[in-house]
């Protein structure tokens, strides 16, 4: 073995060991203990580093070293980062400390590990469980639920949770209406929960190339479909950004405390979940790779992120997003007053695009990062 | 003795559609000259290699589902010398080569690694192009920057040095093995006779020219500068309106490959004088480094440095306005007529639909049929027919197609 092989090797075995020394750190320190050599680069060598930082205790540890360096990377990027030592590798890519990489090169290694663990270990075999239910209250008001389905499925398990059907002639009808990046969200969760792999930016690429936008996005859509059919004073305008806002309107409603909604997984969640769609994509059907989903956000906390923030719409479509958002907002001001809608929330608030222009649309992929480090250590310690 | 397995792990541009092609074509003749190349479609190592590397690619990593295995099993078993071939393979890290060279190797196996490689200068416009047929909207000067870049921060420039570094593509695919197990053949200098290339690939092979003689289909032909930008104009026009698979179908074969490429009426796409020094200093260390590593050389290591520019260098950006216009409208002519003979497929479709209903109303006029719809009808008025019609649909089963 070479010089540059030794030092590699010589790191490894730190990392293996469940301790997360940086590589500029064994430098320094002089690491040359004898290791077994790996045919991987730094983007390798860094995701166990990071594993190693958040679970480095575990007995098992060098077990889920071994998979992720003898687990092939995802998709286009870089091959075979050198780390940066001299004698070491001429030519191919530049050398790059670890700590450097950029994320979403982790991630095309992070990820597959976690599909593998998902499709192959104990977790995948976890296949999501239907929620109990309360028994049906006779006489109790019903619910139809209308609109985004990134809000509106979450809501209706809350509903059945406490017993509320949705169905029957006089059912009221709560068409769900965010403001339009709300929106955006809700949809973008909704398509990847069910096995997509679109991202976020091409998600809004797609509704402002679209000729009419979808009810999901355009509650007015809803209503032509509920108007004529239903009693104006059956038909419930919720505004909501999530299941939990959704649910606290229809419970103080319905004066129903057994309802209460679950959050909407954090971007970062969704981000992951779509790049898992993604690796499944070849392999697995829809269907599968949707409980693939179900599964890793079953290992997450949903809404557990603080500070994180929601992804604003792409720099391009800003505008786009503001003007639709403030038309959406304008009909559906002039219909409810026309219809006499009861309205749940402030109507103004549709206008808006709540997660503000300025911000960035997803901020790197260096939280689904995070998140992804997080979703392994957690696969690998359920039992 | 041990079966030779021949990789072919690339470069791209350097001939390799028409050696696959001339494989694929004369396969059924090459076990009588001690060869096979395995695969049932034209594809099947590019399928392959994609499963290998676990590389999206537009959808088609789909039809990849098993591919590497099937060419590996196919080509264990084989009784001659095998050949697979793909460009992209190039691009394989240490891990996937590892893979690859375990699945292919064994006590009955010999594995040979074979790149053929072609200038830098002449490499980099022809990998502009392809990036452009592959709907990339990148101009010339920007993906020029990228690949000067020496963070090589950029997609573009990571995936053009994973195909086209030859010698950490040699390290990574040929690290494990004796360097005279590992074949570098060069193309000859522009202007040189066009069989020389497959001429020195038969002789490495020892296999008969004829059999790598190039047979015209499926060629890859090179686009002048005005088609190639009129190409990426086109391309930011349908980026989000045109599916990968309608992009392979119109624009891609129907436009370049059918259209386009089939006569070069603009001026060649070459190097800026600048980019073209810097590619002779890149390609003089790489020559050095393969001198020093003593693999099998076929032709001459020195074709690998850029020869003098012959002809002044066109930016596609500054492009001759009428030449863009000459190739659009050749374009639109060409769709245009893609357009009525995907018509005069509609009409006929058409024909044998309503061939079809027709047939379909006759079964349905029959006075037994005629009987059904009216019991069925009074089925919804009529309680005791409602329980005779349910009573039939027991007993008759499910999966009836029957009323």
């Amino acid at each position: 073995m070479s010089g540059y092989d030794d030092a590699v090797a010589s790191w490894y075995a730190e990392l293996r060991a469940g301790r997360p020394i940086t590589w500029s750190a064994h430098l320094a320190g002089g690491g040359r203990a004898p290791g077994t050599p790996v045919r991987v680069g730094a983007a390798h060598l860094e995701v166990v580093r990071r594993l190693a930082e958040h679970l480095g205790n575990s007995a098992d540890f060098p077990e889920l070293a071994d998979r992720v360096v003898s687990t092939a990377p995802f998709g286009r990027g870089r091959v075979d980062i050198p780390l940066p030592l001299p004698g070491g590798p001429v030519p191919g890519p530049p050398a790059m400390d670890p700590e450097q990489i950029p994320a979403g090169e982790l991630l095309r290694i992070a990820v597959p590990v976690l599909a593998e663990m998902l499709e192959s270990g104990p977790v995948g075999r976890v296949r999501p469980v239907a929620p109990t239910r309360r028994p049906r209250r006779w006489g109790a008001p019903r619910v139809v639920v209308h609109g985004n389905p990134g809000i509106a499925v979450p809501l209706r398990a809350a509903l059945r949770r406490a017993g509320v059907r949705e169905s029957g002639r006089s059912a009221i009808h709560v068409v769900l209406v965010a403001p339009v990046d709300r929106a955006v969200f809700g949809l973008w969760t909704a398509r990847v929960r069910r096995g997509a792999a679109v991202r976020w930016r091409r998600i809004w690429e797609r509704l402002a190339q679209a000729p009419v936008l979808p009810p999901a996005i355009d509650p007015g859509r809803v209503l032509d479909e509920l108007e004529g059919r239903v009693r104006p004073d059956r038909i419930h305008l919720v505004i909501a950004d999530s299941p939990v806002v959704a649910a606290g309107h229809v419970a103080a409603y319905l004066d129903n405390n057994d309802i209460w909604g679950v959050d909407l997984p954090t971007w970062p969640q969704i981000d992951l979940a779509r790049r898992l769609n993604w690796v499944h994509a070849a392999r697995l059907d829809r269907h599968e790779r949707a409980i693939n989903v179900a599964a890793l956000l079953d290992l997450l906390d949903p809404g557990h992120a603080p500070g994180l923030g929601m992804p604003a719409p792409p720099p391009r479509l800003r505008d786009w997003a503001l003007a639709t958002g403030h038309r959406i907002g304008g009909v559906l001001a002039e219909r409810a007053a026309a219809g006499g809608y009861a309205v749940h929330g402030d109507l103004e608030e549709v206008g808006r695009v709540v997660s503000g222009v300025s911000a960035r649309p997803v901020d790197g992929p260096a939280a689904t990062l995070d998140t992804a480090i997080e979703a392994i250590g957690r696969a690998w310690g359920r039992p | 003795m041990a079966t030779r397995i021949w990789i072919h792990v690339g470069t791209p541009k350097t001939g390799t559609s028409a050696f696959q092609n001339a494989l694929f074509t004369r396969r059924e003749s090459l076990p009588a000259a001690g060869f096979a190349y395995p695969g049932e479609r034209f594809d099947a190592h590019f399928l392959a290699a994609l499963e290998l590397m676990a590389l999206p690619w537009g959808g088609l990593e789909r039809e990849a589902v098993g591919a590497w295995e099937r060419l590996v099993d196919e080509a264990v078993a084989a009784h001659h010398e095998v050949i697979i071939s793909h460009e992209i393979f190039g691009r394989a890290s240490r891990l996937q080569v590892e893979r690859a060279l375990r699945d292919l190797g064994g006590e009955r196996t010999e594995v040979h690694i074979v790149v053929t490689a072609r200038d830098l200068a002449r490499q980099i416009p022809a990998e502009w192009q392809e990036s452009v047929k592959h709907r990339r909207t990148l101009s010339y000067d920007s993906f020029l920057e990228a690949l000067t870049d020496p963070t090589r921060s950029r997609e573009i420039a990571q995936w053009f040095w994973s195909v086209q570094e030859i010698p950490d593509i040699l390290d990574r695919w040929g690290s494990s093995l004796p360097p005279d197990r590992v074949h570098v053949v060069t193309l000859p200098a522009a202007g040189a006779p066009p069989s020389l290339l497959s001429d020195r690939l038969a002789g490495l092979l020892g296999l008969d020219r004829a059999l790598l003689a190039p047979t015209g289909e499926r060629a890859n032909p090179s686009l002048g500068v005005a088609e190639s930008e009129t190409i990426r104009r086109l391309n930011e026009l349908v980026r989000l309106s045109l599916p990968n698979e309608r992009y392979r179908q119109f624009v891609r074969e129907g436009l370049v490959h059918q259209n386009l490429g089939v006569q070069r009426e603009s001026a060649r796409l070459t190097v800026p004088p600048d980019v073209h020094a810097w590619a002779g200093e890149v390609s003089s260390g790489w020559v050095a480094q393969l001198r020093e590593r003593g693999y099998h050389v076929v032709g001459d290591l020195d074709d690998l440095l850029p020869t003098p520019a012959t002809t002044p260098f066109v930016d596609p950006a500054a492009a001759d306005p009428d030449q863009i216009a000459h190739a659009a409208l050749k374009a639109l002519a060409g769709s245009v007529g893609e357009s009525a003979r995907l018509r005069d497929v509609e009409i006929e479709l058409h024909e044998i639909i309503d061939d079809l209903m027709r047939q379909l109303d006759e079964a349905h006029s029959t006075r037994i049929y005629k009987t059904k719809e009216r019991l069925v009808a009074l089925a919804g008025s009529n309680s005791l027919a409602r329980a005779a019609l349910s009573g039939y649909r027991r007993i008759r089963g499910k999966n009836s197609r029957s009323t």
